[in-house]
């Protein structure tokens, strides 16, 4: 007889039967029952296929320590790849499918690698496909590689949840220990959560028959009873996979399957770690064989399951743990006979699954073989956070040493593998007293792995002994190049069942012991969790959002390209249809009539206070200090390097009150550097910066008839030019609310810039369309601006644009004060010749436009060589000609020079000329 | 240079109801922000922090060391104001302001921000959902008042219930 | 993600602050003579200290600007103070 369900035995609820698919073949289970334990209880053996040589894989463990059986699984119509059998419940219509195997596992057409393995081990591809070059044999690599097949399907509503919280006290793990400190942190009045990754909390105790008299079931009730009635919360499958900074700890939450789980940013003044230990494997000879099981895994099969692994069982462990394991199984049925794995070299027998154990030249046949080689604390988290690890040689284990802050270990994450010292210490952690570590009852045989036979240190892998003495033998001896060499511990289970055995074993092969070898990096997540965690919610229109403009639904009645500039969703240009066509009728209708134009983006920031003034000509290149009220001043603001950071005008409102007109991209990060220089530097108390930038729409009403247009709104102001020239601002009033109107013009027209709160906005713009204005979008607009010469910071400057490049320089030579970034405008660098200067380019009436990144190439020498480049290039509808800004070496010195423009392997002549090639005299920006 | 106005959907009404969860637009207040050294003491007896519960009335939300939103009347013009101190900018039209109200509020307002009604704050400012905002309690424990920059407020409100629906 | 106490607003996470620079960069006179070395080292001279290190950092929603003590290797916040030593309100 062979593995099968017991009656009457387990968690799982009889009166739900389940069926489902695996492989192609059906099975049927109980609701409770993983994936796994159905097929161990259907005596399934083969679940999976290892990763390099494609070996059959049976199930080592029966939780998160499984590396094997590994599937596709599909539940109405969702398909979630790399499935752990082991920690995934089954559901009633799921199909499944083992990973890495074609057609089945149990008949994988792939295991033919491994009569190959000889000419396979470790380093295998980095020695042989060096010559002639790895890209030519990557492609059929990577195709053979790889686990499971993420679905062509979009899993629609596939969304995490993503939160964030906060306790007094987390306790991670939910085993006797678990449950004991939760309790008493509870009833001690702490904020308490307990979270446990099984459905049913309880951790191995079900392997005892009794715990304080009660049954364990009782036991575990009874605990969580307690925690509740405390005021404590018990979160069950969520795991805790990663600590982070000042007690930061990553728990995923399970929604079942196919709903993206949760993400709760749990954080908690102390965390208890309460994670238990796994079994360790033993290595022998084909210790690989389906049927090779932990022992662990087979007394949790039949307390959680009702499954018992096998009737023959072969029991191979070093150390006192076994004996109630053994009673266990035996009392549930099983024939046991028990080995020493020191009493002589072991080899499991049997082709593709194991039929039996051989020691000494003795043959047994068995079921299954269960084997322990000691308990392997998890420590994961211990180290996540920081703390450090003891070798303890009674346990053959790596211990909690020094404590993270705000961390406790206990129970057999602790090394207690003793139930009632580990609940004691659990109580007293729970509690907030200090936890020493109890003594220990465990006794164990150290093992040291001896070579013979092919065993198997990494089972998803397929890293043997031999491997990890080939990585020796070759220098490969530290942890972290042993793991990358064979990548030992680099399956998806991250070594949780390898890492021990490699080290051991990498310790026996150079005669030292393991503490002085060390342990390889333990990093997050402790679990795999879907890259969904780290999404949640964020997508679509949600995952970067755009600024919204008051107007908008203006602009979208009048049909309005709408497209992202800067962070705000703003009108490109209007009307449906020929794109450049609309574009040059909008330029056209502003430059013969008036254009309306939204540029409510641009920034306005009061900056007010006595210091004002004095602070406003240090953070400005240009000379501010003179500027006065109602009077507007155009200037930039530097780096301390010097480089051209923001370019604007500055309103002075009255003698203490400024208005920082930054460009609309600029917004946040020019409120920001005023207030790091307000606030360092200046005296705070002085200076007050107030970004009003969207209680106010900025209308602009720009073109030759842009006076006549604001004439109709029958202002209380006198618009003469000589009353109300260029560069100075009004403030008004209008239909019952404030107006400041602004004579500036990035068009190089007459243009008033009109701001009006945001909420009587529509009306304001009904208005002037109602006059005439003609609504143009911001492409006719960096139309207009290029044909002046007008830059935009970071499009027509780079990295290394100082204001003498764009030929501002008398402020450089001539201001008094300091200001932001003055001494690097006298540094070697800014004073040296070649340097790339603003200047317009010309091509030839009937020319394609010049395209935007193409290159100057400079003069002479026999291999082309750039010497600047294009950054803003239109064909301009007021020329009827292509008109180009760039960035050339000593441009201004070479107006009128012919230069070669190279763009992707094409040259072309143009011309470098002034910047400015609209009304240079500024006639109509002046009318 | 590409259309891109299809890919946007026009803001979303602020206004939202599902069971745990109403969000309503509140009415326009008039809001100044006024700073200056002192300006806390100065509004002492209306200032507002986290987690206070505001009642109807003038207010001042202490956004920082030096400043207040005050909500409601000031008897000060906006422009500075020397003999006092004070700097003074209407920004009535600046900040959206909603109300999150009912059972799952503060759950739903959680997934945005560290937020902890255990740990005042000195500041209604916060970062929420990756937006700037002011964030305090009007009125009711589990009423949760929201000043959000107005570009943003669509995006705040699509924040909340796409996170409430998740 | 770490925490940080504003001095003003108290604890926040991380992600409402940015470093604004080590503390102690103290800019040179320009209306006078700065040596070329004196300014490079203004400019791009960083201890970058393991272990101990004091910071500025701005807290951005209040925009308050602040001194953070902390340890750069083991991320423990030692301290912090408002610029100009003010205690909160």
């Amino acid at each position: 007889m062979t593995a099968r369900r017991l009656p009457g035995r387990g968690l799982i609820d009889r009166s739900r039967p389940l069926r489902f698919r695996f492989d192609g073949r059906d099975f049927s289970g109980y609701a409770g029952d993983t994936l796994a334990s159905a097929l161990i209880a259907a005596n399934v053996r083969v679940l999976g296929r290892s990763f390099k040589y494609h070996r059959p894989r049976g199930l080592w463990g029966a939780w998160t320590d499984d590396p094997n059986a590994i599937m596709n699984v599909t539940l109405h119509g969702a398909e979630l790849p790399n499935c752990p059998a082991a920690t995934t419940y089954a559901v009633n219509g799921m199909k499944a499918r083992a990973v890495n195997a074609w057609p089945t596992a149990a008949r994988d057409v792939k295991g033919v690698l491994d009569w190959f393995h000889r000419w396979l081990g470790a380093g295998f591809y980095y020695k042989t496909f060096m010559w002639p070059d790895w890209h030519l044999f990557e492609p059929s690599i990577r195709a053979m590689a790889g686990l499971g097949h993420v679905s062509r399907d979009v899993l629609e509503h596939y969304t995490a949840d993503r939160t964030h919280d906060d306790c007094d006290l987390l306790v991670v793990g939910g085993g006797a220990a678990g449950l004991a400190a939760a309790r008493a942190g509870a009833e001690a009045g702490r904020a308490v959560c307990l979270v446990d990754d099984q459905r049913v909390c309880g951790g191995g105790v079900y392997q005892q028959a009794r715990i304080d008299g009660a049954t364990p079931a009782d036991w575990v009730a009874a605990q969580i009873d307690a925690i509740l009635a405390a005021g404590g919360r018990v979160l069950t499958e969520t795991t805790a996979y990663g600590v982070y900074d000042h007690g930061l700890v990553a728990l995923v939450q399970n929604r079942g399957f196919g709903t993206a789980p949760r993400l709760i940013r749990m954080r908690a003044a102390q965390v208890v770690l309460a994670t238990g230990a796994l079994d360790r494997p033993i290595t022998f000879a084909q210790n690989d064989r389906p049927g090779v099981m932990s022992l662990n895994a087979a007394c949790e099969l039949l307390v959680r399951y009702g499954v018992l692994a096998g009737q023959r069982l072969a029991l191979v462990a070093n150390h006192s743990l076994a004996a109630p394991a053994r009673t266990l199984l035996a009392e549930a049925g099983a024939e046991i006979e028990i080995y020493d794995p020191l009493a002589g070299p072991l080899s499991a027998l049997g082709g593709r699954v194991t039929t039996g154990l051989r020691q000494n030249g003795r043959d047994r046949v068995f079921d299954a073989v269960l084997v322990s080689g000691g308990q392997t604390p998890l420590v994961h988290l211990w180290r996540h956070a920081g703390g450090k690890l003891d070798w303890c040689e009674t346990r053959q284990a790596f211990l909690p040493g020094r404590a993270p802050e705000g961390m406790v270990a206990v129970g057999a994450a602790n090394g207690t593998f003793d139930l009632d010292p580990a609940i004691e210490a659990a109580c007293a952690a729970g509690a907030g007293r200090p936890v020493p570590r109890p003594k220990t009852h465990f006794e164990l045989h150290p093992l040291a792995p001896e070579p013979g036979g092919r065993q198997w240190i990494d089972l998803q892998h397929d890293v043997t002994l031999s491997d990890i003495a080939l990585a020796a033998r070759e220098n490969y001896a530290s942890v972290e190049h042993l793991k990358r060499y064979t990548t030992l511990g680099m399956a998806s289970d991250q070594g949780k069942t390898s890492n021990m055995g490699g080290l051991a074993a990498m310790a026996a092969l150079q005669g030292k012991p393991i503490p002085e070898i060390g342990t390889t990096t333990f990093r997050p997540p402790f679990v795999p969790v879907p890259l969904e965690l780290y999404h949640g919610h964020r997508r679509g229109q949600l995952w970067q959002p755009v600024r919204r403009l008051p107007l908008e639904a203006e602009h979208r009645t009048a049909g309005a390209a709408l497209g992202e500039y800067g962070g705000w969703l703003r009108p490109g240009w209007y009307g449906a249809g020929d794109a450049a066509a609309r574009i040059a009728a909008e330029v056209r209708a502003a430059r013969d009539g008036a254009g309306l134009f939204d540029a409510s983006p641009l920034g306005k920031i009061e900056v007010m206070g006595p210091d004002a003034q004095a602070f406003l000509n240090f953070v400005y290149y240009n000379t501010m200090r003179t500027l006065e009220p109602g009077r507007i001043r155009y200037g930039f603001m530097l780096t301390e390097g010097g480089v051209v950071y923001d370019d604007g005008v500055l309103a002075r409102l009255d003698a203490q009150h400024f208005v920082v007109s930054c460009s609309s991209s600029h917004v946040d990060g020019v409120r920001l550097h005023l207030e790091a220089w307000r606030q360092d530097g200046n005296d705070p108390d002085r200076i007050f910066v107030h970004d009003a930038t969207q209680h106010w729409a900025t209308i602009t009403v720009t073109g030759p008839q842009a006076r006549a247009i604001v004439q109709s709104l029958a202002l209380d102001l006198d618009l003469a030019p000589q009353a109300f020239p260029h560069m100075t601002l009004r403030q008004t009033r209008w239909a019952g609310t404030d107006l400041r109107i602004a004579r500036v013009s990035f068009s190089g027209d007459l243009s008033y810039e009109i701001s009006v709160r945001a909420s009587q906005a529509t009306a304001l713009w009904q208005a002037l369309a109602a006059a005439g204005a003609t609504p143009i979008g911001l492409e006719a607009l960096s139309i207009m601006r290029a044909e002046k010469g007008y830059i935009i910071v970071g499009k027509d400057t780079d990295g290394e644009t100082m204001p003498q490049d764009l030929g501002f320089d008398a402020p450089r030579r001539k201001k008094t004060t300091a200001f932001l970034g003055d001494r690097s405008l006298h540094t070697e660098t800014a004073a040296m010749e070649g340097r790339k200067q603003l200047v317009g380019l010309s091509v030839a009436r009937g020319k394609p436009p010049l395209a935007v990144g193409a290159h100057v190439l400079a003069d002479g020498g026999p291999a082309a060589r750039s010497a600047g480049y294009v950054t803003s290039s239109y064909d301009s509808p007021t020329l009827g000609r292509p008109v180009a800004l760039g960035l050339v070496a000593e441009g201004r010195s070479r107006i009128g020079a012919t230069v070669r423009v190279w763009h992707l392997g094409g040259v072309v002549d143009a011309q470098i000329c002034a910047a400015c090639v609209f009304d240079p005299d500024g006639g109509r920006l002046h009318a | 240079m590409r259309d891109d106005s299809a890919r946007w959907d026009p803001p979303a009404p602020l206004g939202y109801s599902a069971p745990g969860l109403t969000i309503t637009k509140a009415s326009s207040l008039r809001q100044h922000l006024v700073s200056g050294v002192g300006v806390q003491k100065r509004f002492e007896d209306v200032r507002i922090g986290w987690p206070d519960i505001a009642k109807a009335g003038p207010l001042a939300l202490s956004l920082r060391r030096d400043r207040v939103l005050v909500i409601g009347d000031v008897d000060l013009d906006p422009g500075f104001h020397p003999a006092e101190a004070l700097a003074v900018t209407d920004v009535s039209d600046a900040f959206a302001v909603m109300d999150l109200a009912g059972a799952a509020a503060f759950e739903h307002l959680r997934r945005g921000a560290e937020l902890r009604l255990d740990r005042p704050s000195n500041s209604v400012m916060r970062l929420c959902f990756g937006i700037e905002v002011m964030l305090y309690r009007f009125a009711d424990p589990a009423r949760f008042r929201v000043h959000v920059p107005r570009a943003f407020a669509a995006a705040f409100r699509g924040h909340v219930t796409a996170a409430a629906g998740a | 993600m770490q925490i940080f106490p504003c001095p003003f607003c108290g604890p926040r996470d991380e992600r409402e602050f940015h470093f604004a620079g080590e503390l102690g960069k103290i800019r040179p006179e320009t209306t006078g003579q700065v040596p070329a070395q004196d300014w490079a080292a203004y400019l791009h001279t960083q201890r970058n200290e393991k272990g101990a290190v004091h910071e500025v950092w701005i807290h951005t929603p209040c925009a308050e600007m602040f001194v953070l003590e902390r340890d750069s290797v083991s991320m423990d916040v030692t301290g912090a103070r408002a610029l100009r030593g003010e205690a909160a309100p």
